[in-house]
């Protein structure tokens, strides 16, 4: 168990390390820089802001000195856009409203996501199974970029209380996060479909029938924990859909989350916020895929005694 | 689909349980007497010295106070600010400005030497001052900023606490102008030195914690990308004037996302209403709705270095073959005015088009499409293609492919559009890595200067450059007589205009929306707001709108 | 599902792949999906050839926003270009986008997963934790990042094949615009590919006729090449096919946020970004390209899994 946590962890640092080194490098072979204004700066103006800032250094210079930077100090250096703000700043304000987006879209994906699903397994292949299947079809086929002008547009317009786009009250999070989780509740509803409907049909489940369990008692004792299966090792995919959505969703809510500053941060080239955001990126995909081996591994206890997830 | 919505909506409104007591956010704020204004994008930053962009700008504005200040109605009024009184000598190169007795929100004196201490800082060979060349007319302050010159051969000098003379390098009647844009302001040199001194461009003295200003207002809280909220200076010299508790700047840059936040009840100022919404915008409160003059031109750039574009004729039939009233009337739905000279008309400037507006199209078509044959591509036969470059940007996107058809059309040459983002376009404009690029300009102050001297040679990302028209400009420097000056400009703009290295398309007009309750907000052609003067009615009282116009209004 | 495939007897003679038809040819769903799809492929790439459609480029001032009528049957856009030209090139880029991408992360991913599954041991558990590594990756950032910085090379590219290779301007440059998203799409998607070719290599290399082949004294690329590859492709068809409209979204996607296919060129995602702005005033302008692309990727989506029964019968439908 500590070994395999132990495996995971260090494939996580790799994998971080890897992520990083590409946007590094990738960022600086973007065109412009992050200086350019309305109208052409001097020469020398251009030269003392890339000295000042250290980018006159060579690549691998600049490359070292930003993992010094992160492991000797904390600081993911400053922004080039916003002089004189860290980007850690920026950072500690936008990470919790993109994580209270990204859990209140989970809550929803699944809180709509597994019980429409295992409805649609308890009644399968009659109406509840269709519409669910429908539904989640249609989830699946509506990219949060068509759902989220439409719930603002409509909801966010006509409610009072809710907000076409703003963050200046705490009922402005319920559009966005009601858009991150459709898009993710689809996909668990189909996926706790499939698991539940193979799990009702197997024999530990007839045997509980049979000996006269109540109806609910089955489903929710028995067959939940391996129906679960599935549903749950989407939850790490799940979670990379969250990052794509949250782009799409606090564009057009106008969210001041880690989402926005990506999107702005890459068209100003801004590199050490891009750099910055990527970090934070890597780190919640790691940590997130982490917990749901962790997951899995309670949930199937087989896996348990082999090692590996 | 929209009566569904409604009815969706009314449905969810009863199982919502009202939020607080059913105000909208605007309403809860101006009821606080707090005003929320769209500010288009997320400020780069509080320092004048650092800050280059028109939402910066807005923001330091309300946050420090230059030597004079600007009026709420009309654009050419100069007020007093921290200067009480000033003169000039008769060359109009020499101006003492008297300082009144104010203080810093820290309620340290503000001083002649804070004002040398900002423009040493601007123009410091090696601060990287962004936008030193706006001090440029000071004497001595170009070589100063290239390390050619020390700060003591610079005109600017503190007699004593409360003097100022700033010697200039020509004469200059409009200086007030100019002092009325944040690169003028000074800065707190107290506070500027506890934080990292005067070369620190990390300098933390901006933070809201840290701030010292002479405005009307300090900063409050920042949140990026959210907002940026000031409340008023209790130390500022009027602190008893200032209309309202304090100001909130939302960086909304979608124009279609501001306007419904508007509708949404999110704000009391928009910055902008895209043209496709105008038309619903204006039906739906047309009290609310502005539609101002602009101290801004939309222009195309060409890069006379380029194949054909090298021919002035070649240039020229572009230009003849735009169709500016239908772009105007269609693309912008009739928020600017067709522009056949670059520089906007005002401030006493005007240039006539030689009766080139007077025209039809027709008739500009047939001039254009035999000045193209005289290049030798008749009927655009063996012209090769073109890129006209635009940002991403939806306006200019639209209208890039609208000129595009116009082309094809008149004079039958194909040009590709090529669209950046935002980043990448700046870079390859000022790359001159381009054929056409889609560019504006906004004035920096008003006066034709700020658009005339755009296109000295040099810097100006056309290639283009003429000896006789730098001539006119600098002729137009040296004289101390307005109306001179001013025809210095304008032989330099003709000239300018003849070659072509440019092609005005239109002047563009402020489209935006203004709650009924906000008074004291005048059109104003350079969009130079000062906050302070804008009040708030309270809730009821604003039954009727007040009318939008410089004259209308009761209360002044 | 998979009872039903258990009850299917499987006659003497039959080849895999008459097999596959016969299966798929019963999911109507999965029928009509490949129906639509056929015909939504004619219409954005063969349709526009026939004067019928109009030319989605050409403005017409005088007529902006127009209702829908004969002329126009989905009306007209802000600058009075005829809408369902619009959605149908928008269709023609998204599309291509979907197919080309798709068919570069096929490449990748099938040579990786061939050599990882073929090669075995110390190879193979390198080669496959590379993948779990990038398989941790935040895609889509780097697929932002990496399409803006080949933008530059890519646009150098197409000025010294006009310049160089003398190739018409008009036609090499809307293309070549699209490759930094063919590459960058294709060249992150390949994970899954090439993990679910690897398994299926593995399992087939072990198989008697392969040992039989290789006792005989056959070369790798031989055997890789007529023995194993061939009996992958059921897999990749599927896996393929579900892939498509995953590409498109994310292509999509990027465009809605302004980072992904730009002008000349519009896609169904820039389109909707459009339409999305302007939805209060032309709501039309949403909902067609929206529908269209939301239909497909159904359509897309059906068409796999019914795909995936037919070929894959042992993958159960979820």
């Amino acid at each position: 168990m500590m070994r395999l946590l132990f495996r995971r962890l260090l494939q996580g640092a790799v994998v971080i390390f890897v992520l990083e080194t590409i946007t590094f490098l990738l960022v600086r072979a973007l065109p412009g820089n992050p200086f350019l204004g309305e109208r052409k700066l001097p020469e020398h103006v251009t030269e003392q802001l890339q000295a000042l800032y250290g980018l006159d250094q060579g690549v691998f210079v600049q490359y070292f000195n930003y993992w010094k930077g992160i492991l000797l100090h904390g600081d993911f250096g400053p922004s080039l856009v916003r002089e004189g703000v860290q980007v850690s700043e920026l950072l500690a304000q936008a990470f919790p409203v993109s994580l209270l987006l990204g859990v209140l879209g989970m809550l929803i994906a699944v809180g709509i996501g597994i019980p429409s699903g295992m409805l649609a397994a308890c009644y399968r292949n009659r109406w509840p199974d269709a519409l669910v299947m429908c539904f989640a079809m249609a989830g699946i086929c509506i990219p949060a970029f068509v759902i989220a002008p439409l719930l603002g547009m409509t909801l966010g317009m006509h409610v009072p209380g809710l907000s076409v786009a703003g963050w200046d009250d705490p009922l402005c999070a319920l559009l966005p996060a009601l858009t991150l989780g459709l898009i993710n509740a689809a996909y668990l509803a189909r996926l706790t479909r499939g698991g539940m409907a193979e799990v009702l049909t197997q024999d530990f489940i007839r045997t509980a029938r049979a000996k006269g369990c109540r109806p609910l008692r089955v489903l929710f004792v028995h067959a939940l924990r391996s129906g679960l299966l599935p549903a749950v090792s989407y939850l790490g995919p799940a979670f990379a859909a969250l990052i794509t959505g949250s782009f799409v969703v606090e564009t057009c809510f106008q969210v001041p989350g880690m989402g926005l500053h990506f999107v702005n941060a890459t068209t100003d080239r801004d590199y050490f916020l891009i750099q910055g955001l990527v970090l934070c990126y890597g780190v919640l995909i790691v940590l997130a895929n982490l917990a749901v081996d962790l997951t899995l591994l309670f949930l199937n206890p087989r896996l348990r005694s082999s090692g590996a997830a | 689909m929209l009566r569904c919505s409604r009815l969706l909506g009314l449905v969810l409104a009863c199982l919502i349980p009202a939020c607080g007591d059913g105000r909208s956010s605007a309403e809860r704020a101006a009821d606080e007497g707090v005003l929320v204004i769209g500010n288009n994008q997320e400020p780069q930053n509080l320092d004048p010295h650092k800050a280059t962009a028109v939402a910066d700008g807005k923001i330091i504005s309300a946050l420090l106070e230059g030597l004079v200040r600007p009026d709420a109605r009309d654009d050419t009024v100069v007020h007093p600010g921290m200067a009480e009184r000033w003169e000039h000598n008769a060359d109009a190169d020499e101006w003492t400005f008297h300082l009144r007795e104010a203080q810093w929100s820290d309620g340290r004196p503000v001083r002649a030497q804070d004002f040398a201490y900002a423009y040493r800082r601007l123009l410091h060979p090696a601060f990287g001052g962004k936008y030193a060349e706006m001090l440029y007319p000071l004497r001595g302050a170009e070589a100063y900023n290239k390390g050619q010159a020390p700060w003591e051969a610079v005109g600017v000098r503190t007699p004593d606490d409360r003097t100022l003379v700033l010697t200039l390098s020509g004469p200059m009647p409009q200086l007030p102008y100019l002092l009325m844009h944040f690169t003028w302001f000074p800065v707190p040199e107290h506070a500027v030195e506890a934080h990292g001194g005067m070369l620190d461009r990390r300098s933390a003295w901006t933070r809201p914690e840290n701030w010292v200003g002479n405005g009307a207002y300090v900063p409050e809280e920042r949140v990026f990308n959210d907002y940026l909220s000031v409340r008023p200076n209790p130390n500022y010299w009027r602190a008893g004037e200032v209309k309202n508790r304090g100001i909130r700047f939302l960086p909304v840059v979608n124009g279609y996302t501001e306007t419904r936040m508007y509708f949404g009840g999110k704000l009391h100022i928009t910055n902008n209403v895209p043209p496709e919404m105008l038309e619903m915008a204006a039906s739906r409160e047309p009290g609310s709705f502005c539609r101002d003059d602009y101290y801004c031109t939309i222009f195309y750039r060409l890069n006379t270095t380029r194949g054909p574009l090298a021919d002035q004729r070649v240039r020229r039939a572009l230009s003849l073959a735009v169709d500016r009233e239908m772009l105007v009337q269609r693309v912008v739905r009739g928020a600017g005015k067709s522009a056949f000279t670059f520089t906007p008309p005002g401030a006493g400037y005007a240039l006539d088009d030689g009766g080139e507006s007077a025209r039809s199209q027709g008739e500009r078509e047939t001039e254009a499409r035999r000045l193209l044959a005289e290049a030798g591509y008749p009927d655009g036969r063996g012209f090769p293609t073109l890129e006209l470059m635009t940002s991403s940007r939806d306006v200019q996107r639209l209208m890039a492919e609208t000129i595009q058809a116009m082309w094809m059309k008149a004079l039958g040459i194909h040009v590709e559009i090529r669209s950046c983002e935002w980043s990448a376009y700046k870079a390859a404009q000022q790359n001159m890595d381009y054929d056409i690029s889609s560019s504006s300009w906004s004035g920096d102050y008003l006066d034709p200067a700020t658009f005339v001297e755009l296109w000295c040679s040099g810097n100006n990302c056309t290639g283009w450059g003429r000896a006789a028209y730098d001539a006119e400009v600098d002729a137009a420097r040296a004289s101390a007589e307005p109306e001179q000056r001013l025809e210095h400009l304008r032989r330099a703009e003709r000239m300018m205009l003849r070659e072509q290295p440019v092609i005005p398309l239109y002047w563009s007009e402020r489209t935006y929306m203004k709650s009924p309750r906000v008074r004291g907000w005048y059109p104003l052609m350079l969009d130079n707001h000062p906050l302070d003067a804008v009040e708030l009615l309270p809730s009821g009282a604003a039954a009727d709108a007040a009318p939008h116009s410089r004259e209308g209004g009761s209360e002044r | 599902m998979m009872t039903m495939h258990s009850k299917t007897s499987f006659h003497a003679g039959h080849s895999l792949w008459a097999d596959a038809r016969e299966r798929l040819m019963r999911n109507r769903a999965a029928v009509a999906s490949l129906v639509f799809l056929l015909l939504m492929g004619l219409a954005c790439f063969v349709l526009p050839l026939f004067p019928c459609i109009a030319n989605p480029n050409a403005t017409d001032l005088g007529n902006i926003a127009a209702d829908c009528s004969w002329e126009h049957p989905f009306g007209t856009d802000q600058l009075g270009r005829d809408l369902l030209a619009r959605v149908l090139y928008g269709g023609r880029i998204s599309l291509l986008v979907g197919l080309v991408a798709t068919g570069v992360a096929l490449v990748i991913g099938l040579i990786y997963g061939l050599i990882s599954g073929y090669a075995g041991g110390r190879v193979d558990a390198l080669m496959m934790r590379a993948v779990d590594v990038l398989f941790a990756l935040p895609f889509i950032v780097l697929v932002i990042v990496f399409s803006l910085s080949i933008e530059e090379p890519s646009r150098q590219l197409t000025q010294w094949m006009v310049e160089s290779l003398h190739l018409p301007r008009e036609t090499v440059a809307p293309i070549l615009g699209l490759v930094p998203l063919f590459i960058a799409i294709g060249a992150l998607g390949w994970l899954t590919l090439a993990r679910i070719v690897r398994t299926q290599t593995m399992e087939i290399k072990s198989q008697e006729y392969v040992l039989a082949a290789r006792s005989l004294g056959l070369g790798h690329l031989s055997i890789l090449l007529r023995h194993i590859a061939p009996n992958l492709l059921g897999t990749v068809v599927v896996y393929t096919t579900l892939a498509v409209p995953g590409i498109i979204l994310t292509e999509s996607t990027l465009s809605f946020i302004g980072l992904g296919v730009k002008a000349p060129n519009s896609s169904w995602g820039t389109l909707i970004k459009e339409g999305a702005d302007r939805m209060e005033v032309t709501p039309e302008l949403l909902i067609f390209p929206s529908l269209f692309f939301c239909l497909t990727l159904l359509a897309l989506n059906f068409l796999g899994d019914g795909l995936r029964d037919a070929l894959d019968p042992r993958s159960a439908k979820d």
